[in-house]
C-alpha cells in the first residue's frame, strides 16, 4: 500500500512540477520562485521519509530503487548528450580551462577540509561530500547567463556550454573513485573497465537502432528501452548507471547522426520529473543522526563550500571573462545542484550500507541552505543587470 | 533482415552479459531492471520483424517473450518474470482504459439487440460444446480417468465456465495495432468486453454449483456468487466513481496527460488489488464514463494513453510470452489441440448463430469469430481460482487450461488481424 502511494505520490509532484515549471518560466523575473524549483521535493520527501512521516520507510523505497536505477541512467545519457565533440571543438581554450579550474578548486577546498581527521567518517563518505560539493545549479547559472548576455560575444551561450562541461567534469572523475574507495583498486579497474564497455555498448545500440528506424513512437519505444537495458546491465552487475549513461549519451551523440536532436529533446523532456523523483528520494534517505556530529560536518561542509566558490568565482571571472564580476559571480554559484543528490541517491543505490546517515543529512541540509541563497543571487544579479543598463545611455 | 540481425544482437549481447555476470558469481542487483529494457528493446525488434513478415506485432511480442522468458533462452528467469508482475498489472489498466474509451454508448445504441444476442450465442456455443467435449476425452485425461460421473460432471462445468473467456487485451491491442474501423471491430470489442464481464459471473455460478457435486460434505452455497457480486458490482462503482472524479480534474491535465494516465493506471492497478476489486472492470468502467459523459474533455488522456501505449503491450505481451509453460504444452499438446480446435469451432458455429439471428452485417457473421479465439489473463486467473478451490484435480485442470492459453495466445492475434483485412477494416480509423 505504500508502495503505492508512494508512486502515486511521485506522479502527482511530477505532475505539479511540470505546472511550477511553466509558471517558473513565464514569472521567472521572479527570484522567490526559483526557490520553489526542486526544494518543495525535497523537504516533501523528509517529511514523507522514515524520520518523520514514516511513510516512504525502507520497503518502500526498496522498491522505488529500480526506477530510481532508470533514472539514473536516463539523467547520465542526457548529460553525455551534451557532450558533443564537434561543439566543444569550437569552445574557447578558456572555457575549457575554466571548468576544469571549477572543479579542481571547488574538490581541493571541500577535500582538504574534509581531511580534518576529527570527523567521524570514511573516505568514501568524504569522497561522496566532495562530489556533492560541486555540481552548480543550471536553473540559476541559466539565468545568470542570461541577465548577463551580450549578445556580440554570446557569452550567455558560453557560460551554459561551459557548465555542461563542469557536470561532466565532476561525473567522470567522481563515479570511478567512489568504486576505488568503496572497494579495492583492482576491483575499481574492473568496474570501471565494464562502465566504459557497458557505456559504449548502450551509445553504439542507441546510435543503431536510432538510425535505422524511422518512426518516432518507434524511437521513444527504442530510447526508453535501451536506456533501462544499460542502466539495468549496470545496476545488475552493482555498477554506476549513471556513468554508463553518461558514456552512452557521449558516443551517442558523436556517433549516431540521425534522431540525435529528437533523442536530446525526448531525454529532456522527462529530466523534470525525474530529477523531482530522486529529490523526494533523496529526503527519504535521512535517518536518524547524533545532531552534534551533524553540525560538525554541516558546519565544514558549508564553509568549505562557500571559501571554494569564492575562489572559483574569482576564477571564472578572470579567466573565461565571464562578464560579471567575481563576487557577484561567487553569489550565483551559491546554490548547490540537484546533480549532487543524484550523485548521493547513486551512491547509496551502490553501496547501501557503506555511506554514514551524517553524509546524507549533510548533503540535503546543505542543499536546504543553499537554495535559499537562490533570491540572493537573484537580487544581485538583477542589480548587476541594473546597473549595466544604467551605464549603457552614457 | 535488418531487424533479425539487429535482435539476434542484442540477445548475444545480452546472453553475452549473463554468462559474465554468472561467471564471475556475483550477486544480481534489481535484475527487474534489465528485465524491463531487454523486453522492450528484444520485444521492439520481435514486433517489427513479426510485422515485416506481415503477422501482428503483438505475436512478435508475445513469441520474443516466449524466446527469452524461462521457457527456451533462459534470459528472463522465472523470478525476473514474477518481478515485473506489478508493471502487468498497470499494463492492463491501461489496455482496459483504452477499451472502455473505445465503447460510445450513441454508436453502440442502435446494434444494442445484435450484441446481446451474439453474445449469448457465443457463450453458449462455447460452453455446451467445451462441456461435451471435454466429457467424451474424459477416458484419456489422468485425473479424470475412472472418476465417478457426478465428479467429471462438475469438472466438465467449471472447464465450459473457464473457455467462454476471451481476452479483451489482444482485441485490443489488435484494433489498436492496425487502426482498424468497422461493424466487425466494434461488434467484436463490444462483445469481448461484455463476455468478459458475464464470464466472471458464469464463472462463479458454475463454482458454486460444483462445489456439493464434489464434495458431498458441501451444501449449496451462494457464498462464492455473492463475493463476486461485490466484486463486480464494487469494481463498477469505483470505476464510476474514479471517472466522476478523473471528469473533474481532467481540462486542467492537457500537456500532462501522459503522466496522468500512468498515475491513474497505477492507482487502479494497486488499488484494486488491495479492495479486492477487479482491475480490469475498474478501468473499463473509468474509461466508459469519461468516453461517453466527458467525449471532448477525455480526448488529450486518450492521445496520452495512445504515446504510452507502444511500451505498455510490448511489455504485456512479452511478459505473457515469458509466462508460457511450454512444458505443459508438450505433455497435453493433444488434448489441448483436440480442445482448442473444438473451441474455434463452437465459437465459428455460435457467432455464425448469432448473427443470422440478429441479423448483424455479413462481415460479422463471416469473419466475428476469428476475433473471440484469444485467451490470456482474464483465464490465467480462472485457472488460479479453480487450483484454489480444488487443490486436489486443480492443478491438472489449470494445466490443460494454461496449455490451451499457449495455443490461443499464438493464433488469436493472427486470426483477428486476418478476420479484420478480409473485413476490409485495417486503417479505416485514419480514414
Amino acid at each position: 500500500m505504500k508502495t503505492l502511494v508512494a508512486l502515486l505520490a511521485l506522479t502527482a509532484l511530477a505532475l505539479l512540477g511540470s505546472r511550477v515549471s511553466r509558471v517558473w518560466v513565464r514569472e521567472r523575473s521572479s527570484g522567490r520562485v526559483l526557490v520553489a524549483s526542486g526544494l518543495g521535493y525535497l523537504i516533501l520527501g523528509v517529511l514523507l521519509g522514515p524520520l518523520i512521516g514514516d511513510l516512504l520507510d525502507r520497503d518502500v523505497l526498496d522498491n522505488l530503487l529500480p526506477l530510481i536505477g532508470f533514472a539514473l541512467g536516463w539523467i547520465g545519457s542526457l548529460i553525455g548528450a551534451q557532450f558533443r565533440w564537434g561543439l566543444l571543438k569550437r569552445l574557447p581554450f578558456r572555457l575549457h580551462l575554466a571548468a576544469t579550474l571549477y572543479v579542481g578548486s571547488v574538490a581541493s577546498v571541500v577535500g582538504v577540509a574534509l581531511l580534518w581527521p576529527l570527523l567521524p567518517l570514511t573516505p568514501l563518505d568524504r569522497l561522496v561530500l566532495v562530489a556533492c560539493a560541486i555540481p552548480l545549479p543550471v536553473a540559476v547559472f541559466g539565468y545568470a547567463a542570461k541577465l548577463a548576455s551580450d549578445p556580440e560575444r554570446g557569452s550567455g551561450m558560453l557560460v551554459i556550454a561551459g557548465l555542461a562541461d563542469v557536470l561532466l567534469l565532476v561525473l567522470a572523475v567522481a563515479l570511478p573513485l567512489f568504486e576505488w574507495v568503496a572497494t579495492s583498486g583492482v576491483t575499481a579497474a574492473w568496474g570501471g573497465l565494464l562502465v566504459l564497455g557497458l557505456g559504449v555498448g548502450a551509445g553504439l545500440t542507441l546510435a543503431l537502432l536510432l538510425g535505422s528506424n524511422e518512426l518516432r513512437r518507434d524511437q521513444f519505444l527504442l530510447l526508453l528501452g535501451v536506456v533501462t537495458l544499460w542502466a539495468g546491465f549496470a545496476t545488475f552487475f552493482g555498477l554506476s548507471p549513471l556513468g554508463t549513461g553518461l558514456i552512452a549519451g557521449i558516443v551517442f551523440v558523436n556517433l549516431g547522426r540521425r534522431s540525435r536532436a529528437w533523442s536530446i529533446a525526448t531525454l529532456g523532456r522527462f529530466e523534470r520529473p525525474i530529477y523531482m523523483g530522486i529529490l523526494l528520494v533523496a529526503g527519504a534517505l535521512l535517518r536518524p543522526v547524533d545532531p552534534l556530529v551533524v553540525l560538525l560536518v554541516l558546519a565544514l561542509f558549508v564553509a568549505a563550500r562557500t571559501l571554494a566558490l569564492a575562489v572559483a568565482g574569482q576564477l571564472l571571472a578572470r579567466v573565461a571573462r565571464v562578464p560579471i564580476p567575481g563576487r557577484q559571480l561567487f553569489a550565483i554559484l551559491l546554490p548547490q545542484g540537484a546533480l549532487g543528490l543524484v550523485v548521493l541517491t547513486e551512491a547509496r543505490l551502490l553501496y547501501p550500507d557503506w555511506i554514514d546517515p551524517v553524509v546524507t543529512t549533510t548533503v540535503v541540509a546543505a542543499f536546504v541552505l543553499f537554495a535559499l541563497a537562490s533570491p540572493i543571487a537573484v537580487e544581485t544579479l538583477t542589480e548587476h543587470r541594473l546597473r549595466q543598463r544604467k551605464r549603457a545611455p552614457e | 533482415m535488418r531487424y533479425l540481425v539487429q535482435l539476434v544482437a542484442v540477445l548475444a549481447l545480452a546472453a553475452g552479459a549473463l554468462w559474465l555476470h554468472r561467471g564471475l558469481a556475483l550477486d544480481p542487483v534489481h535484475p527487474e531492471i534489465l528485465a524491463t529494457g531487454l523486453i522492450l528493446v528484444a520485444g521492439y525488434l520481435g514486433g517489427r520483424l513479426a510485422q515485416a513478415i506481415k503477422l501482428p506485432r503483438i505475436t512478435g511480442y508475445i513469441l520474443i517473450g516466449l524466446g527469452i522468458g524461462p521457457a527456451v533462452l533462459g534470459l528472463l528467469s522465472e523470478a525476473m518474470v514474477e518481478s515485473l508482475q506489478p508493471i502487468n498489472g498497470i499494463a492492463v489498466s491501461l489496455i482496459a482504459l483504452t477499451a472502455g474509451m473505445e465503447i460510445n454508448v450513441a454508436r453502440l445504441r442502435k446494434s444494442w439487440n445484435q450484441i446481446l444476442v451474439l453474445t449469448a450465442c457465443n457463450i453458449v456455443g462455447v460452453f455446451v460444446v467445451v462441456f461435451a467435449m471435454l466429457y467424451l476425452l474424459s477416458p484419456w485425461i489422468g485425473f479424470l480417468r475412472g472418476e465417478p460421473t457426478t465428479f467429471i460432471l462438475a469438472v466438465c462445468l467449471i472447464f465450459g465456465s473457464v473457455a467462454i473467456a476471451t481476452s479483451p487485451t489482444v482485441t485490443i491491442a489488435v484494433i489498436n495495432e492496425y487502426r482498424a474501423k468497422g461493424p466487425l471491430t466494434q461488434t467484436v470489442l463490444s462483445i469481448t468486453v461484455l463476455k468478459d464481464l458475464v464470464v466472471i459471473v458464469f464463472f462463479a455460478t458454475a463454482l458454486a454449483v460444483a462445489k456439493p457435486l464434489l464434495d458431498e460434505d458441501l451444501a449449496f452455497s451462494l457464498d462464492f456468487l455473492r463475493t463476486i457480486g461485490v466484486e463486480i458490482f464494487g469494481s463498477i462503482f469505483a470505476g464510476v466513481l474514479l471517472g466522476w472524479l478523473v471528469s473533474l480534474i481532467i481540462r486542467r491535465v492537457q500537456r500532462e496527460s501522459t503522466l496522468f494516465v500512468i498515475g491513474l493506471a497505477i492507482l487502479i492497478a494497486e488499488a484494486s488489488v488491495r479492495l479486492h476489486l477487479e482491475p480490469l472492470l475498474v478501468s473499463l468502467v473509468t474509461g466508459f464514463f469519461l468516453e461517453n459523459l466527458t467525449a471532448r474533455d477525455a480526448e488529450p488522456m486518450l492521445r496520452g494513453i495512445e504515446r504510452s501505449s507502444f511500451p505498455v503491450y510490448a511489455i504485456f505481451f512479452a511478459l505473457a510470452g515469458a509466462g508460457l509453460h511450454l512444458d505443459a504444452l508438450a505433455r497435453l499438446w493433444p488434448i489441448a489441440l483436440t480442445l482448442v480446435a473444438v473451441r474455434i469451432g463452437a465459437l465459428w458455429v455460435g457467432t455464425y448463430a448469432g448473427a443470422r439471428l440478429s441479423g448483424a452485417d455479413p462481415v460479422v457473421r463471416k469473419y466475428g469469430w476469428l476475433g473471440f479465439i484469444s485467451q490470456a489473463g482474464v483465464t490465467l486467473g480462472l485457472s488460479v481460482i479453480v487450483v484454489r478451490a480444488f487443490p486436489d484435480w486443480g492443478p491438472g485442470i489449470q494445466t490443460i487450461i494454461v496449455a490451451m492459453i499457449a495455443i490461443h495466445e499464438l493464433i488469436g492475434p493472427l486470426a483477428f488481424h486476418h478476420g479484420l483485412k478480409k473485413a476490409g477494416e485495417v486503417g479505416k480509423r485514419d480514414a
